[in-house]
């Protein structure tokens, strides 16, 4: 968590370093993603989690450089295979994106051109990126078909995306992400406009696919359930960026940060019948206009109750915690501020 | 697919059916026809004599229903009459000059369609750029300009002022030449009209979630455009180019009148202010079995390359 | 969680036999239905929360907005207060619409954008001809205080508001009547987690002051579970089974709901490797649902006779708690 070497981590797969994107809109710069920081290693599974607004789909697009006009990534580092992902050319970065890092997004249906039968447009991703023969490719097709577990595939090649189910779309964006055998997989928000049986299918097939394709996976929801069943890792997102970072037990059994320890109080959890349920008052703030110190603390309960007057005047940097970390002046000293916490998470 | 094509002759019968009912009914209520075919001296009132056995010798004394009945079998058996005006049989009088118009039709259809696809392409993918703004100002100043403006403007830049095309006999449609300025007029504002649309539906379907996932999976962005994005771009523009097509086979009479072509616009015009009630179901006819047919077709193809129409109940 | 309300035995509303289907083409010679809503009849006791579960095309949607008259049921009755609300026309019609309110799902879309949000929110007092113009603006204030929103919002647009926001609006719409019952179409679904809490938690609060009726349809049975005192969980519109809040999560008795139950992600990392009965296949579509059970072609234990009868609901309550189960293997051992 140092950041100080100048070279990734030789056990890392993907490295982000102080990524920044912004959109520079009429009404102003929208800082998305604001500095983050991210490790993921091979074969793991890393859970993006926050709610709308926090830049963790910008996150995931700035990876895969796709921001769209009027973002802009700019600064940051992305080390991926012994490369800064940043810095590479726009026909380099097509080599990579379907080919060694994919992605697959919500509403799978729309992310599927109308016009053309699935099966083609999973055949066109080989096409793209393997010198084969374009029949080699559709046979290669039907198989991934069944790996992603659509029944009777060489029927459901043929058919078109609006006579697909929201499940079986997104089986079949989830054959093409796959088709090459990426290193990473980029799953922004894949199962939240699904019902929620099928939603299991789906996450159980990611699941599948990563323990047999050895695939690392960047999971991205703001559902904290889908997070405790798919996670190894979780960062947890607020007005771009990272508060907490840790090991997905450590996280749920013990949360550092106040908007983390907010958000896991503010879900209904079945069976409990709690009565209330714990609030976070307030919203998100403007991203155009951001406080100058913490961004969460004008809805912190805990600056409250410590009293503390440094939340509202910096912004407390990321402190490494054991597996993990935390951006927040309850576990930091400062001149003039006393931590009033001590960050430990197990008891030993 | 066959029943969706099935259906949609049945609906284009339906149309045909009402179309040549509603001009026969708007002949005769625009005033009767047989003042028209009677030749009159100035300040003469024809007898109403006169009047009555001219409408008797043309049939016209005869109840509209049964008028119509019998126009419409006649036309069934491949008869359309003759011309009360031209004095010919009006399929005489159409295959002499539909030709004309054909070949100026399909020239300015194709040159259009051409440039104005490339030009819709090559705006979206440079969006506001200086190329692109410059080309929807024009696009609206082309397309404000009355057509034969545009026309008397063309013929003074290149006849009188460049002195090209000087000796073009428009009655004599054997060389090239006299196509280029009557083409030229008619598609330039086409053209850009094509683009102006083309360039709405491409940047919509570049907006698409599909795009974003093409994109994401390494094909560059040409490509994408080329492959997915053009497809869902030109449906529409197959629609507006099939009724385009049929409306310019139906006589494109503002050029034909400026440039003085003998198509079949002209024709059906001259026919009309006279009452000339043959040549007016004639050509009313043909007209609306070519606009349909090539709406059908165009929507046939439509039905084709996007597969969610066929299954439109 | 009802042991500090009132939860009266008194109905409110009895729904009988409600059924909905919408004609749809078929080929030109069969007409098709949509059967969004199949016979289905239930109770809702004064002072409760009946939470209404189910997945896409289960009818939850179409069933809250018949009982409204906002969609015209194809046969069956809703009686409110022993009257039925079904056979109500002209101003008997518009009175009633007085005791019974809803607030729904997309708190952007159901709002005028070209009207400031305080005139929505008291606009049915106007209709209903309630109250001088000055006492209306009391009302409007007193409502959006009531809410959680300042006075200064009431000739704001929707356009600044957020989601939340707008949703506790549509709250305030939904109150301005008084009503007796109030219909929540997804009221949270659009909303983040933090957000979804307030809005919840405000729900609860004004439940409690009012003494108000809530039928709750939602799609996560987490969500409908903490608000409700009962649960019915609906499927290809029939309603398969209807417990109290705690036993439906402690005794699902149909394999629906227990597939359902598991499938639900829990938000406990210890908890993963659990026991999980994932469902194959894709909700059926409900323009020709399956003879017999309509959920027999995806139950893991169907037997013969659920291909070919429908089993109606029946009691399997235990310990003097209610619970209504449609199965024919209900009570014998669950599929987890």
């Amino acid at each position: 968590m140092d950041g100080q070497s100048k070279l990734p981590a030789d056990d890392l797969l993907l490295e982000i370093r102080g990524l920044k994107t912004h959109f520079f809109t009429q009404d102003g710069v929208v800082k998305a993603v604001d500095g983050i920081d991210l490790r993921l290693k091979p074969e793991q599974v890393l859970g993006l989690v926050g709610e709308s607004g926090c830049g963790k789909s910008v996150t995931s697009l700035s990876i895969m450089r796709l921001v769209g006009h009027p973002g802009r990534i700019v600064e940051g580092e992305i080390f991926f295979e012994g490369q800064d992902l940043l810095k590479l050319s726009e026909a380099e970065m097509n080599r990579i994106r379907g080919n060694r890092i994919s992605m697959i997004f919500q509403q799978p249906q729309s992310c599927l051109n109308p016009v053309f039968s699935g099966g083609r447009q999973v055949t066109e991703v080989m096409d793209i990126h393997t010198g084969q023969p374009h029949d080699l490719n559709q046979k290669r097709t039907l198989e991934l078909f069944r790996l992603v577990g659509i029944p009777d595939p060489e029927k459901k090649i043929k058919a078109y995306p609006h006579e697909m189910s929201g499940g079986q779309a997104q089986r079949v964006m989830i054959a093409m992400a796959l088709a090459m055998r990426p290193k990473v997989l980029i799953a922004d928000e894949p199962t939240t406009a699904l019902d929620v049986t099928i939603q299991a299918q789906i996450l159980d097939l990611i699941r599948d696919m990563r323990e047999q394709l050895g695939t690392a996976v960047i999971l991205i929801t703001h559902d904290l359930g889908v997070i405790a069943e798919m996670a190894d890792e979780v960062a947890v997102m607020y007005a771009g960026q990272i508060v907490e970072q840790a090991d997905v037990e450590t996280l749920f059994e013990r949360p550092l940060h106040p908007y983390t320890q907010g958000l896991l109080g503010a879900i209904p959890v079945m069976g409990r019948c709690a009565g209330t349920l714990q609030v976070i008052p307030g919203i998100v703030p403007d991203l155009v206009d951001l406080p100058p110190g913490c961004r969460f603390a004008p809805r912190c309960a805990q600056r409250e109750k410590y009293g503390l007057a440094i939340c509202d005047q910096k912004m407390p940097e990321m402190r490494p915690v054991e597996n993990g970390g935390v951006r927040c002046w309850l576990y930091q000293s400062a001149p003039g501020h006393q931590a009033p916490l001590w960050p430990r998470r197990r008891n030993r | 697919m066959l029943a969706y094509s099935l259906r949609r002759v049945f609906y284009l019968l339906i149309t045909l059916f009402f179309t040549t009912l509603l001009t026969f009914l708007l002949i005769f209520a625009s005033g009767d026809p047989a003042e028209f075919l009677i030749p009159v001296r100035p300040g003469q009132q024809p007898s109403q004599a006169l009047i009555a056995q001219v409408r008797k010798q043309y049939g016209l004394d005869q109840p509209l229903w049964v008028q119509y009945a019998r126009y419409m079998s006649n036309i069934l058996r491949g008869n359309l009459g003759n011309s009360w005006y031209f004095h010919r049989p009006v399929s005489q009088l159409i295959i002499e000059r539909f030709p004309n118009t054909a070949k100026l039709a399909v020239a300015i259809w194709v040159v259009s369609l051409i440039v104005g696809i490339l030009l819709g392409i090559s705006m979206a993918m440079n969006k506001n750029s200086l190329f692109d703004r410059t080309g929807i100002v024009l696009s609206v100043i082309l397309i404000s300009i009355p057509e034969f403006l545009i026309g008397i403007l063309l013929i003074f830049i290149f006849v009188n002022t460049l002195g090209l095309f000087k000796n073009v006999d428009p009655t004599q449609p054997k060389t090239l030449d006299q196509f280029v300025l009557p083409v030229l007029t008619v598609a330039l504002p086409r053209s850009v009209g094509y683009a102006i649309s083309l360039r709405t539906t491409m940047l919509n379907a570049m907006g698409e979630n599909y795009v974003r996932t093409a994109r994401a999976k390494g094909l560059n962005f040409n490509h994408t455009v080329m492959k997915h994005v053009l497809p869902n771009a030109l449906v529409p523009i197959v629609t507006m180019a099939g009724i385009d097509l049929a409306y310019l086979l139906t006589g494109v009479v503002i050029v034909e009148t400026v440039f003085g072509i003998p198509g079949i616009g002209l024709a059906a015009v001259q026919a009309t202010t006279q009452r000339d009630l043959p040549v007016v179901m004639g050509s009313v006819f043909i007209t609306a079995v070519f606009i349909g047919s090539l709406n059908l077709v165009a929507d046939l193809i439509t039905a084709r390359l996007d597969p969610r129409i066929r299954l439109e109940k | 969680m009802s042991a500090d309300m009132a939860v009266s035995s008194q109905p409110l509303i009895q729904v009988k036999g409600l059924t909905k289907h919408f004609p749809v083409r078929g080929s030109l010679l069969k007409k098709n239905y949509v059967r969004a809503v199949d016979d289905v009849s239930f109770t809702i006791y004064t002072g409760e929360t009946l939470g209404v579960v189910g997945e896409s095309g289960c009818g939850k949607t179409t069933l809250g907005r018949m009982m409204l008259r906002l969609i015209e049921p194809t046969t069956g009755q809703v009686l409110f207060d022993g009257q039925d609300v079904v056979s109500l026309q002209g101003k008997a019609l518009k009175t009633f619409r007085r005791q019974m309110q809803a607030i729904f799902q997309d708190p952007h879309g159901s709002l005028d954008p070209r009207m400031p949000v305080g005139e929505q929110v008291v606009e049915g007092l106007r209709i209903h001809g309630i109250g001088t113009p000055q006492e209306r603006h009391e009302r409007m204030l007193e409502l959006l205080r009531q809410v959680g929103l300042e006075d200064y919002h009431a000739h704001r647009y929707p356009h600044e508001f957020s989601g939340g926001q707008l949703q506790r609006i549509g709250i305030a719409r939904a109150l301005a009547l008084r009503p007796r019952f109030i219909m929540c179409d997804e009221p949270v679904s659009a909303l983040d987690v933090s957000i979804q809490a307030q809005v919840l938690n405000l729900l609860k609060e004004l439940q409690g002051e009012y003494g108000l009726t809530y039928m709750f349809i939602a799609h996560n049975l987490n969500v409908v579970e903490h608000v409700s005192d009962r649960v019915a969980v609906m499927y290809l519109g029939k309603i398969v089974e209807l417990a109290g809040c705690g036993e439906i999560y402690a005794r699902p008795l149909h394999p629906y709901t227990q597939a359902l139950l598991s499938a639900i992600p829990i938000p406990d990392p210890k908890l993963r490797r659990r026991k999980r009965a994932i469902l194959t296949g894709d909700v059926p579509s409900p323009i020709n649902p399956p003879a017999g059970c309509r959920f027999h072609p995806r139950c893991p234990l169907a037997i013969d006779i659920c291909a070919e009868q429908e089993p109606m609901l029946q009691e399997m309550s235990q310990d003097g708690v209610d619970h209504l189960v449609a199965c024919w293997r209900a009570g014998e051992s669950s599929f987890v």
